[in-house]
């Protein structure tokens, strides 16, 4: 199938094409399944919004035109309505959540047989400690408030630019900064009360007080 | 917060961009300056670059392909229920094309300018039949008196010693004084 630009796939869309409409799904459908699930650890909202967003996309008709940027589009219009859902799945009944308690203490899968630690080499326990910390860290990226997750997750998961993200976001560059700073921010400082990374002198001074 | 905390901040804030290389050249210097001289805010970059190096490489859940067919025909289904696809769309007009009159626009134009031009004519023709549209001139008495006092004085100057050389004259003798 020849590659068409993503104007020209706005155009098929606008005439009512289903190759276009495969060629779109094709081109961003993974992308876009892959952001709603990082913003909602619920399989079955990332699929609904990564749907609704398509199906939107292919209802405008003549007005498909008038987008400018469809990755963009799509992934708003999807992470809009996941962490709709997600807000509607927090105030569902407690035992309705689907918690995969990854990062967790009690989590078995964070658990290591001590003599496996004392016998294996630095570097398989430092791929060990890689695991955890990155397991910890996708943890604490999801426990963020909607619009700061949503800024990370776009900028270091799926490597948007600042631009994009902005775009995605319906706000100013320096906005996506702020969220991106504070998020960072907490995340480390988690880290650092977990013991993952090490307090600087004045984190230190700051816990004893 | 004191001024060396306050300086302290501003560059860790800037630490992510400053990672991602999307500093200008100045501030870019600034910041490594800044780091070689403060362990403490080294560190924190130090441990930023790693937190957003896993972040980075953490892979999401990528779906299979046959869940993804299964959402694409799941979402076909609804579109072609909805005859999305089958909808005649109107294709909009090409602005940057110059505009141009379709035969029964550009007839009806014509008529028109046509008709407009006609009566004009008539209407013309008939004013000159009935002498309405003549222009009423001026009579001599009339024009004498739009003629202003400084030139008349000369003038009726003149037209005195004219008549007065005319009756002083000889048959042979010019007229003009």
């Amino acid at each position: 199938m020849r590659e068409e630009t993503d104007q020209q796939i706005l155009e098929g869309l606008a005439l009512g094409s289903r190759r276009s409409f495969r060629q779109l799904y094709e081109r961003y459908g993974g992308l876009v399944l892959n952001t709603t699930l990082r913003l909602s650890r619920n399989r079955e909202d990332a699929e609904e919004a990564t749907q609704d967003a398509f199906l939107a996309m292919a209802r405008l008709g003549n007005r498909a035109r008038e987008i400018e940027s469809p990755r963009a589009w799509l992934l708003r219009v999807a992470s809009n309505r996941v962490l709709d859902l997600k807000r509607r799945l927090s105030s569902r009944p407690e035992g309705f959540i689907q918690d995969t308690g990854q990062g967790r203490e009690d989590d078995p899968s964070n658990l290591i047989p001590m003599e496996q630690l004392l016998f294996c080499d630095a570097r398989q326990r430092d791929v060990y400690y890689e695991k955890q910390l990155t397991d910890r860290i996708a943890a604490l990226a999801e426990a963020l408030p909607e619009r700061q997750l949503l800024a990370f997750s776009l900028r270091h998961f799926q490597e948007m630019s600042l631009k994009e993200t902005a775009e995605v976001m319906e706000c100013t560059v320096g906005a996506v900064k702020a969220h991106l700073h504070i998020a960072t921010g907490k995340i480390r400082k988690q880290l650092v009360l977990e013991g993952f990374l090490a307090p600087t002198t004045r984190e230190t001074m700051e816990q004893s007080e | 917060m004191n001024h060396q905390e306050l300086v302290h901040r501003q560059f860790v804030e800037s630490v992510e961009e400053w990672l991602l290389g999307e500093l200008d050249a100045q501030r870019d210097r600034e910041m490594e300056i800044h780091f070689n001289s403060c362990p403490e805010c080294a560190r924190v970059a130090e441990q930023t670059a790693e937190l957003l190096s896993l972040a980075r490489s953490t892979q999401g859940i990528t779906p299979s392909h046959a869940r993804m067919e299964s959402l694409y025909d799941n979402m076909m289904g609804h579109l072609e229920e909805e005859n999305v696809f089958t909808r005649p769309q109107i294709p909009p007009r090409d602005k940057s094309a110059p505009r141009t009159l379709e035969p029964v626009r550009f007839l009806a134009v014509a008529a028109i300018f046509l008709f407009l031009l006609l009566g004009a004519g008539a209407v013309s023709s008939h004013l000159q039949r009935t002498n309405d549209f003549q222009i009423p001139y001026l009579q001599t008495s009339q024009a004498s008196l739009l003629i202003p006092k400084e030139v008349e004085l000369p003038l009726l100057e003149r037209q005195r010693q004219f008549e007065e050389a005319l009756s002083n004259r000889g048959p042979e003798s010019s007229p003009i004084p």
